[in-house]
């Protein structure tokens, strides 16, 4: 009898150890995948600015640039929003472009079609465009992606760039924390562009809805 | 750089007549049904306030069969073209008319009918079954000046102002005028528009160049090039068109022209995701699993030492 209690302590101990090795393991693999992620966003990043071109003022550019030899201009996405948004290539993955969140200090490069593998390497658009004025870009709540855009306030600005150079200035405008199925709420069409994450436990989501400044 | 006018007169009875095609089935109702046996008729009128543009071609196409309540079928030669009539808007119409004037070129299908405008700038079609009817125009030349119709789908009968059926209707033909260049560029973009179901796509899209319906060039679209392609250079007494060579499946095709550009939209039925994206590192587990282990050691200590209490007790 007294040996079976010895050996029920010492399981509840063992398993207690476990969960704690179980817990730093955990937690090392996430703390691991926080700086590989945030590692891949920034090699892409730096490769990506090399790509885009710096936009000439009207200025510096040309008329036979900008005018062909018939008598309309080639449209861009003011003429035609609905094109698809240009994108380069780099180690597999196509870019739309560069978030900038200058009150985050974070700078990333976003993938022009999401999916879970893509995720783990930079944000990545979930649906339309920054042409249309309805961009929806998707990020892990790495601490070096969105983890931290739930600090957001109104007013806040961001920079979206793509990749032929053009910027595009929103102000933060809404921060709530929304349920994981309201996707409507998300492609609501009445902001510019919205960024989400989930939250901390994984079971919602935050997001940040910006407009045009 | 030469000027470049589109023209959009329009004569607001006849051009509603054209344009209700798009509030048709909502408003099939308030007309009555139809009487699909009754014959109908279209005369069309082509040229400008002051007077009209006579001896130019104009052709008709049966499209689709038009039943009591409005509702389309497409029908024919034009059964298997990748298109849709759900949920168009006027833009909608005016894209899927030219989308349709292209594959009509391509293929060179043959008009149920064709005729001249008379003196005054008219031409009419009689005895026309009920149905979904498209005209398509020759070009008229002027001086320097090219009048291009645009092509039209019309609704036989169409819907009056009144929201009444109109069996013998009278259209005005929208056109483009431009002075005729020697030489222009054209370029074809292809929208996609099937958010959620991007995987569905093709890798690549062959796109043919058609001068006066005739395929002369086929070029490929594909992220590499970002979708699009431009031609330069081209006969400025030509007219030019493009057709999708192959859409892919599921998809629907439209193309519309603005201006130099072909925009050409493929689209695929999206339904909205149930859930949004899971987005989120395994953190959650982690405090339970540390309160969970620290509480197990705990009892587990508490348990041995309580034996060990009890037995030197």
């Amino acid at each position: 009898m007294k040996d079976k209690r010895q050996k029920v302590g010492g399981g509840f101990i063992a398993v207690g150890i476990l969960m704690l090795a179980a817990a730093v393991l955990l937690g090392g693999y996430n703390l691991y995948d926080e700086y590989r992620a945030g590692k891949s966003a920034g090699a892409v990043l730096e490769e990506l600015w090399q790509q885009i071109p710096a936009v000439k003022t009207p200025e510096e550019t040309s008329a036979q640039e900008v005018y062909l030899p018939d008598d309309s201009q080639l449209p861009d996405y003011s003429v035609n929003p609905d094109m698809e948004m240009p994108e380069k290539e780099i180690a597999g993955d196509y870019y739309i472009g560069v978030l900038e969140i200058p009150s985050l200090g974070i700078s990333l490069p976003v993938i022009g079609e999401w999916d879970y593998d893509a995720l783990q390497i930079a944000p990545c658009r979930y649906s339309g465009s920054a042409y249309t004025g309805n961009l929806v870009i998707a990020a892990h709540n790495y601490q070096t992606h969105f983890g931290r855009i739930k600090t957001l306030s109104s007013g806040d600005q961001m920079i979206f760039t793509d990749v032929k150079g053009r910027s595009f200035l929103y102000e933060v405008a809404a921060v709530e924390t929304i349920q994981s199925t309201a996707v409507e709420e998300v492609l609501n069409e009445e902001w510019d562009l919205t960024l989400f994450t989930c939250t901390i436990d994984g079971f919602e989501r935050v997001a940040v809805h910006c407009l045009k400044s | 750089m030469k000027a470049r006018k589109i023209c959009k007169r329009a004569m607001a009875l006849l051009l509603s007549v054209w344009l209700g095609i798009s509030c048709m089935s909502a408003a099939a109702f308030s007309g009555g049904k139809i009487d699909t046996e009754r014959e109908v008729s279209m005369s069309v009128y082509f040229g400008e306030e002051a007077g009209g543009f006579s001896d130019v071609n104009f052709h008709v196409y049966y499209v689709a069969e038009m039943s009591e309540s409005g509702d389309f079928a497409l029908s024919g030669d034009f059964l298997d073209y990748p298109v849709r009539f759900e949920n168009l808007d006027s833009s909608g119409w005016r894209a899927l008319a030219q989308t349709l004037s292209a594959y009509v070129q391509r293929d060179g299908l043959r008009p149920l009918r064709q005729g001249k405008t008379d003196a005054a700038g008219y031409v009419s079609f009689e005895k026309l079954t009920v149905g979904l009817y498209l005209v398509v125009g020759g070009t008229y030349i002027n001086q320097n000046t090219a009048y291009t119709p645009e092509p039209m789908l019309v609704s036989l009968p169409s819907m009056g102002e009144g929201g009444e059926w109109v069996y013998n209707t009278e259209l005005f033909c929208k056109y483009d005028s431009e002075i005729v260049p020697n030489q222009v560029v054209r370029k074809v973009q292809k929208v996609w528009e099937d958010d959620g179901n991007e995987k569905k796509r093709p890798q690549n899209i062959s796109v043919q160049l058609l001068e006066n319906g005739k395929v002369v060039d086929t070029v490929v679209l594909n992220r590499d090039n970002n979708w699009e392609y431009t031609w330069k250079n081209l006969d400025g007494g030509s007219v030019w068109q493009v057709v999708e060579a192959e859409t892919p499946e599921g998809y629907t095709v439209s193309v519309v022209r603005e201006g130099a550009v072909f925009v050409m939209t493929n689209t695929f039925p999206s339904e909205i995701p149930p859930e949004l994206p899971q987005t989120g590192m395994l953190w959650f587990p982690v405090p339970i699993l540390i309160c969970g282990g620290l509480l197990l050691v705990v009892v587990g200590l508490f348990i041995r030492r309580r034996r060990g209490n009890a037995h030197e007790g």
